[in-house]
């Protein structure tokens, strides 16, 4: 008896015990896996959504409160300084010194690339989903908006690395994750040129006031990309008409019109509509972006909700190219010296000078909030400009709609309109005005590499791009290794069969 | 504590009764005496004189005998012809007395046995020191409870050689503890826990006065029972227990603690603030303002400021942590108890912030019958903690960097701030109103309950079966006072609740076997299995915008913002095998062998399991003939181990492919999205450590002075490694087995028994050395930097060198006036901080940086001396710690941000054309044109090395005839000194052991930014027995 008991004591403990194998078996709770997700249309949707998310990443991903990865094209120019001189990544671009460990050449490199996967997984997932759950129309305007997502961060990896490495399917696993750089050409012409076409004929509608890729955004960007393939460095001629062409598909459809003042750039409530083609999205309540607060002076007591970091400042010599009857470079234009405290509404004087008031957010200011502006990628004006100077390199001398263009940008910054002039005084006046009415958008850098010319903002004069010296410090000349960006240190070391840009 | 004195003189009257039944029992006793058998009296105690209680003198070839009373006296009867006593005490060696002999004295002293009855608990069962083959260093209660720490890690530092323990900042349990140095980069670092036969236990809450004894299993042949988890060693703490057959005893003890600042850290004054502030100004060619008309509030008319703030004492003011426990204890001969509740309020030196603790532990253990036990092990623990780092820029940051100038609060009562000075960071508004409006509090509730059948099946076989679970629930509470917004802060939370709820069980079973064959073969056997899961689900939730500051976080729905709530959910299962043999071959051989075999769900689909054995020798030399009878040797036993231990600390899910889920916005609201998330690795599994141990075990002179030493050489392979992956694949790392670490190192504890008789004095020295090398890395061994990075990337992990280097410039002073063309090369100026060019390209960037130091010491050590005289007892316990550097972000950025904020008295050496000689740049506003980049040189990391006064404590145990007047059976009143001494040449910040990121985060040790200061304690406190 009190064996039988002495071994029940024994049988209760180990039967008690599930089996062993299941018993480790893993299903993650918090988690979607590969195999059970893309079941539904919604998930398909969402699938996408999440491609969007890369793009917020890049323009408000940050370091210290004085960083901020979009700086990446904006702090060698030549046309910017900082109030704040703590952050080595701003200081290093400022100075043209760039190495391969600053941190904005991280971020672009890797949020483009986790935008990249995860538009390779949409796209290859949506498309082996059944008819039966996603209609062929949803399923090809849900791959048109991937493709184009997938277009735009490999056209920024060209334009900032050069060769880079190709990828259009997604990763599911490390076996082999080390891809060599595939040649400029190669990206445009395999890459980002079929995926926009491709979108093109998905069945996106032509304007969209959420936020989404449209097909304005489309046509858009590939007048970019066109102007771009024809300018360095690939050179390629042809590409000037095809990007005219798309500018003007994009203008003449009318769905997007040109504001008629700067506080209308400025409104958060124009955000994706008016001239705005294709934006990156925040929100004052989800998701806010630092421009405001880099642009606000440094600790000065403007806003009642950031106290100001300064990290993007206008060069002096650049605020004063703009003419003197140009609006924009007026008080609380482009630009600002002083503005009221909050609070108290005392005018609070900048020591440090002129200020960027394109970022001002009012709506953030009167009401306390975090900035929810979004920030312009595609808007009409660019656009409108990019299309006069296609066309006056395609046709050798600018049509009268190029002059409309030119000129409706200019009187809208109550300059004169200009007529009658040569090719050549025509693309530098296009230059001049998109230097002045696109400054600090993320634009000015890729012009200087695409044309290799830069603004000499002393003498308000176009020079070479090689050779030319920055209006400020002691002798920062920019030279060849420049026009490119070098690939992030890391990524070397992670990817031996990449080779690193010359001069880095 | 009114109450109690009353209970204390009723308990008196009560005292007197029993004393009169004693003596009337001694009268009879005496008179018996006289006319039947020969009665001897007499004491027993050990060598430090205190008295044993309940040892056991038995009259040698006779059934007689009995057990010393609470004063370790006793009485026993003689029958005719018999003179020899026995006298047998657990813990100490057997003595025989020959009450006939003329040397026999009644006090009969006992000397405690290191070798001989000393058991250790080795996981799944004990085993008697003098068989153990592998490393192992105890700690018994006493040693835990002399140095009144509120927790036991505290507890624990410095005692045995190899734990390297130290204390993060002076907030309570915060440390960092390891064992024979790092073994793994991104699984855990630390040692297992095992608290009564509970594995991953939570050691942070246990109250140190319910523990019994700490073992510390440091080798692969003591820690491979528990094989998959032990490569970190394994603390195994075992709580007090009642004893069978002992009278009730209650105790009570209390302590209570004055903290104060060790020291303040040098930064400005007013007037040495103003100076250094027009030294700005000119630098930088602009006027100084007329700060007198301009900021009339800080300044008088004469541009002189009003006020002179002294912002460390305001924020580090003196406080006073008390700590009581309460036990009771006993036992029939069918069952035992021990019940002990304590109560706990540690006050850390920062303004307002706490740490309470209430804690009731019962452990029951029965006798049901002659061949099954059972027991209960019950504990709950509430702690209700404060804190000030999440404020802000953290309000130890804020002590430091608050300008002079403002005062805490204007006469018109509204705080001071920063951005009431011109230039002055708006940020880090003021940290007493921060400290005073803010509240950040964490309800922990830990609930552990272990309940266990253990079978007798045969004389040498028997079963053991428990079950154990432990819910742990913390909740924090935070609140933003909404007038931040005057201060510059609105930015983000105002309030937030988040929630963590982890439950854990535990099954194991086992059999031991013991037996002896041919009276030379003894072997010791267990065999068992093992259940565990961990569920842990996770919840957080926080809003901002509310109308003011009335609802805290008691009413999240009222407010205007609701941001979208987190939670996260994950579960981990653990099953294992588990055996150990020991072989003793005539008690002079010794060998052990053990295996487990480990599987847990966190593994690749191709590893959950895997087998980890160890085997180990050892050899009793003194028990050879030719050492048998040596004076100068008692015991000297050589050890050898070899095994492999493994290592599963790593999350759920890791060698899973997963999605995440994100959120894009469209027309402002936030939308749903996935992308990917893990990169799969169906073969994740088990990190793998590999440890050689060569140990000796030495006493002298009758036990006078032991040694143990170690020598061990640890290699890890298969580390679990956040392995980079290109980006281009849009992951950034992998969880892979790939790269190795080597840990070589050297332990050795003395214990010497210095004095004994009235005066004794024993002396301890424990050391410990580790060398510590990454010996591969990634698939190209590329540099990884495993964070904390503030500025740039403080530490980094370079194949060739220890964890822990510390990354930086190399700073060469400042520029010189003569070098002004040299300077300007690099777009700098004379009185510019001077980087040098490492690789001279002419340029300086993130290529010239290099390894500055290295922040894990080449050796620790503690020296602790006990002296006992009459009465008194004094201990004295130092510490200390050679060639760890330690990184001071703070220092950089208060000496580099000039006028931002207050800067530390070292820029008052700053560089003029007058003082060309030193590190610090020349001073400037800060938006000076040529404000310099932060940058993260080699003037801030300092030597570390220290020797640390840790803990002094004089006692006084009153005589019984006092204690008695009180119904006591012992009183002890102490007072100690904790910090009361630090030799260091780091004087630049509060503390060199000090680092200001979370224990877990495992490489920042020896950063300095702001941690919380650790005090100077002043304890007093009492200790008492009542029966």
């Amino acid at each position: 008896m009190k064996k039988i008991i002495k071994l029940s004591v024994i049988a209760f403990a180990f039967l008690a015990m599930p089996s062993c194998k299941k018993f480790l078996e893993e299903n993650p709770p918090s988690a979607y896996t590969p195999a059970n997700y893309y079941k539904s249309l919604v998930q398909a949707q969402n699938a996408v959504n999440g491609i969007y998310a890369s793009i917020s990443t890049l323009y408000s991903q940050g370091g210290n409160f004085d960083d901020l990865g979009l700086l990446l094209l904006e702090m060698p120019t030549g046309q910017s300084n900082t109030d704040i001189s703590q952050s080595t990544n701003n200081q290093e671009l400022l100075h043209l010194n760039t190495s391969s460990a600053n941190l904005y050449v991280r971020q672009w490199w890797r949020t483009s690339y986790k935008g990249i996967d995860a538009a390779n997984l949409a796209i290859t997932n949506i498309s082996a989903m059944p008819a039966s759950v996603v209609s062929a129309t949803q399923k090809s305007q849900l791959v048109g908006q991937a493709q184009f997502l997938r277009a735009w961060f490999y056209f920024n990896l060209v334009r900032i690395y050069g060769d880079v490495p190709l990828l259009t399917t997604p990763t599911t696993g490390t076996a082999d994750s080390q891809i060599p750089r595939n040649p400029t050409k190669d990206i445009y012409e395999k890459l980002i040129v079929p995926d926009l076409l491709s979108a093109e004929q998905s069945g996106l509608p032509f304007a969209d006031q959420t936020g989404r890729v449209s097909l304005g955004a489309v046509k858009g960007l590939l007048a970019k990309v066109y102007e771009t393939m024809a300018g360095y460095p690939l050179q390629q001629a042809d590409k000037h008409a095809l990007a005219k062409q798309k500018a003007l598909e994009v203008i003449s459809s009318n769905q997007f019109t040109l504001y008629s003042n700067y506080d209308q750039f400025r409104d958060p409530s124009n955000d994706n509509k008016m001239e705005n083609i294709f934006m990156a999205q925040f929100s004052s309540k989800d998701l806010s972006n630092p421009l405001f607060a880099q642009t606000l002076p440094l600790f000065q007591p403007i806003s009642g909700v950031y106290s100001g970091n300064g990290a993007l400042t206008p060069d002096l010599t650049f605020y004063k190219s703009f003419k003197p009857g140009d609006k924009r470079g007026q008080e609380d234009q482009y630009f600002f010296s002083h503005y009221a405290n909050h609070g108290s509404g005392a005018d609070v004087v900048f020591s440090e000078g002129q200020h960027i008031f394109k970022y001002f957010d009012n709506v953030s200011y009167a009401n306390n909030t975090q900035s929810g502006k979004c920030f312009p990628i595609i808007r009409l004006t660019d656009i409108m400009l990019l299309c006069a100077e296609a066309q006056n390199e395609a046709d050798g001398t600018p049509d009268a709609n190029s002059y409309t263009y030119l000129n409706q940008i200019r009187s809208r910054a109550g300059l004169a309109p200009l007529t009658a002039l040569s090719q050549s005084q025509f693309r530098q006046a296009v230059w001049r005005e998109r230097n002045h009415e696109l400054c600090y958008e993320n634009i000015t850098w890729f012009d200087m590499v695409r044309t290799r010319m830069a603004y000499d903002t002393k003498n308000d004069a176009f020079v070479p791009l090689v050779g030319y010296t920055f209006p400020y410090g002691s002798n920062i000349t920019f030279q060849t290794k420049n026009l490119l960006f070098p690939l992030p240190q890391s990524e070397i070391q992670a990817n031996p069969k990449l080779t690193q840009n010359t001069g880095y | 504590m009114r109450f109690f004195l009353q209970k204390c003189n009723t308990n008196a009257g009560l005292g007197t009764l029993m004393k009169l039944v004693v003596v009337l029992l001694c009268l009879l006793g005496g008179i018996q005496q006289a006319f039947a058998q020969q009665a001897i009296s007499g004491s027993v105690k050990d060598l430090r004189g205190t008295p044993l209680v309940a040892a056991s003198v038995r009259v040698k070839g006779t059934s007689t005998g009995t057990l010393t009373d609470k004063y370790g006296a006793f009485t026993i009867k003689l029958p005719a012809g018999k003179t020899v006593l026995t006298v047998t005490y657990v813990g100490y060696e057997a003595i025989e007395v020959d009450v006939a002999s003329k040397t026999f004295s009644s006090a009969i002293v006992l000397k405690e046995s290191s070798s001989l009855k000393e058991v250790v608990v080795v996981g799944y069962g004990t085993q008697r020191k003098i068989d153990v083959t592998g490393s192992i260093g105890s700690v018994n209660s006493r040693a835990i409870t002399e140095r009144s720490s509120p927790d036991a890690i505290g507890a624990l530092q410095g005692q045995v050689p190899g734990v390297n323990i130290t204390q993060n900042s002076g907030k309570t349990g915060d440390y960092r503890i390891n064992i024979r140095g790092f073994n793994s980069i991104n699984a855990s670092n630390n040692p297992l826990f095992v608290i009564d036969g509970v594995i991953g236990a939570d050691y942070s809450a246990i109250n140190p006065n319910d523990i019994d004894k700490i073992d510390v299993l440091k080798d692969a042949s003591a820690s491979a029972i528990y094989g998959a988890r032990g490569s970190g060693g394994v603390i195994i703490i075992t709580t007090k227990q009642g004893n069978y057959n002992r009278p009730t005893t209650l105790s009570y003890n209390a302590v209570g603690g004055f903290n104060s600042l060790q020291r303040e850290i040098p930064v400005l004054n007013s007037t040495q603030y103003q100076a250094m502030e027009k030294q700005a100004y000119a630098n930088s060619g602009v006027p100084y303002p007329n700060f007198g008309v301009l900021e009339p509030d800080l300044f008088k008319p004469d541009n002189t400021p009003r006020y002179n703030t002294d912002w460390q004492k305001e924020v580090y003011k003196p406080t006073f942590s008390q700590n009581h426990n309460l036990s009771v204890s006993g036992g029939t001969d069918a069952s035992k108890f021990n019940l002990a509740v304590g109560y706990q309020d540690d006050r850390p030196l920062s303004l307002f912030t706490y740490n309470k603790k209430f804690s009731a532990r019962l452990n029951v253990d029965s006798k049901i019958n002659q061949w099954l036990n059972a027991g209960l092990n019950i504990s709950g623990i509430y702690n209700l903690s404060k804190t000030n780092d999440g404020f802000g820029y953290g309000v130890q940051r804020m002590a430091l960097e608050s300008l002079p100038y403002i005062p805490v609060k204007l006469p018109n009562g509204k705080w001071g701030s920063d951005g009431m000075h011109l230039l002055g960071e708006s940020t880090p508004a003021n940290p007493v109103a921060d400290a005073t409006n803010d509240l950040d509090l964490t309800h922990r509730t830990l609930t552990f309950a272990n309940t266990y059948l253990e079978a007798v099946l045969s004389p040498n076989l028997s079963f053991k079966t428990s079950l154990s679970g432990q819910v742990n629930s913390s909740k924090n509470n935070f609140a933003y006072s909404s007038d931040l917004l005057d201060r510059g802060q609105y930015n983000g939370i105002n309030a937030s609740i988040s929630t963590d709820q982890n439950l854990y069980w535990q099954s194991s079973s086992y059999f031991t076997y013991n037996n002896t064959f041919g009276r030379i073969h003894k072997i010791n056997a267990t065999l068992g299995a093992e259940w565990s899961q961990t569920s842990d689900e996770t919840f957080a939730d926080g809003v901002n915008g509310f109308d003011s500051s009335y609802f805290l976080f008691n009413n999240l729905g009222a407010a205007n913002i609701a941001n979208p709530p987190t939670s996260a959910a994950y579960k981990k299962q653990t099953n294992s095998y588990f055996g150990r043999v020991v072989y003793s071959l005539s008690d002079k051989y010794l060998f052990t062998a053990t295996g487990r075999y480990d599987g847990a769900s966190v593994f690749g689909e191709n590893h959950k399991f895997a087998f980890f054995p160890s085997a180990a020798i050892a050899w009793r030399v003194s028990q050879e003939d030719f050492l048998k009878n040596s004076k100068l040797i008692s015991n000297l036993k050589l050890r050898l181990s070899y095994g492999s231990t493994g290592n599963s600390s790593i999350d759920s899910y890791r060698s899973l492919s997963t999605l995440s889920t994100n959120y894009a916005i469209f027309s402002g609201t936030r939308t749903a999205g996935v992308v990917q998330g893990v990169i799969p690795n169906s073969d994740l599994k088990w990190e793998q450590t590999n440890q050689l141990d060569l140990g000796l075990d030495l006493d002298l002179f009758h036990g006078r002075i032991n040694i143990v030493a170690d020598v061990y050489n640890k290699v890890t392979h298969n580390l679990l490694l956040n392995a980079p992956v290109p980006l281009s694949t849009g992951y950034d790392n992998v969880l892979k087995n790939i790269g190795s670490v080597g840990n070589k190192g050297l332990e050795l504890g003395i214990t010497s028994n210095n004095l004994t008789g009235d005066l004794t004095w024993s002396t301890t020295l424990n050391l410990a050395f580790n060398k510590n090398k990454v010996l591969a890395l990634g698939t190209n061994n590329e540099d990884i930097f495993p964070g904390p990075s503030v500025l740039d990337q403080i530490g980094i992990l370079r194949v060739g060198q220890p964890v822990g280097s510390l990354w930086g410039y190399k700073q060469d002073g400042t520029w010189g006036s003569d070098e002004a063309a040299q300077a300007a090369k690099y777009g700098k100026r004379p009185g510019d901080i001077k980087v040098v060019d490492l690789n001279n390209d002419g340029q300086i960037n993130s290529k010239d940086q290099t390894i500055l130091g290295h922040s894990y010491p080449n050796y620790t050590g503690e020296f602790i001396n006990r002296l006992k005289y009459k009465n008194f007892d004094f201990s004295l316990d130092i510490g200390f710690s050679q060639g760890n550097s330690v990184f001071n972000i703070g220092v950089l950025i208060q000496e580099q941000r000039q006028t931002y904020a207050n800067a530390f008295t070292t820029v008052r050496n700053a560089w003029t054309p007058a003082n060309q000689k030193t590190d610090v740049g020349y001073v400037r506003l800060n938006n000076d044109p040529h404000g310099s980049t932060l940058l993260q040189t080699s003037r801030y990391v300092y030597d570390g090395s220290f020797i640390r006064g840790r803990n002094m404590t004089l006692g006084y145990t009153f005589p019984q005839s006092i204690a008695n007047k009180f119904s006591m059976s012992s009183l002890r009143v102490f007072a100690g000194l904790q910090n009361f001494f630090m030799l260091t040449k780091y004087k630049i910040g509060h503390d060199p052991e000090a680092s200001s990121w979370a224990p877990s985060l495992p490489f920042a040790y020896g950063i300095d930014l702001y941690g919380e200061p650790r005090p100077r304690i002043f304890n007093l406190g009492l200790s008492m027995n009542i029966k």
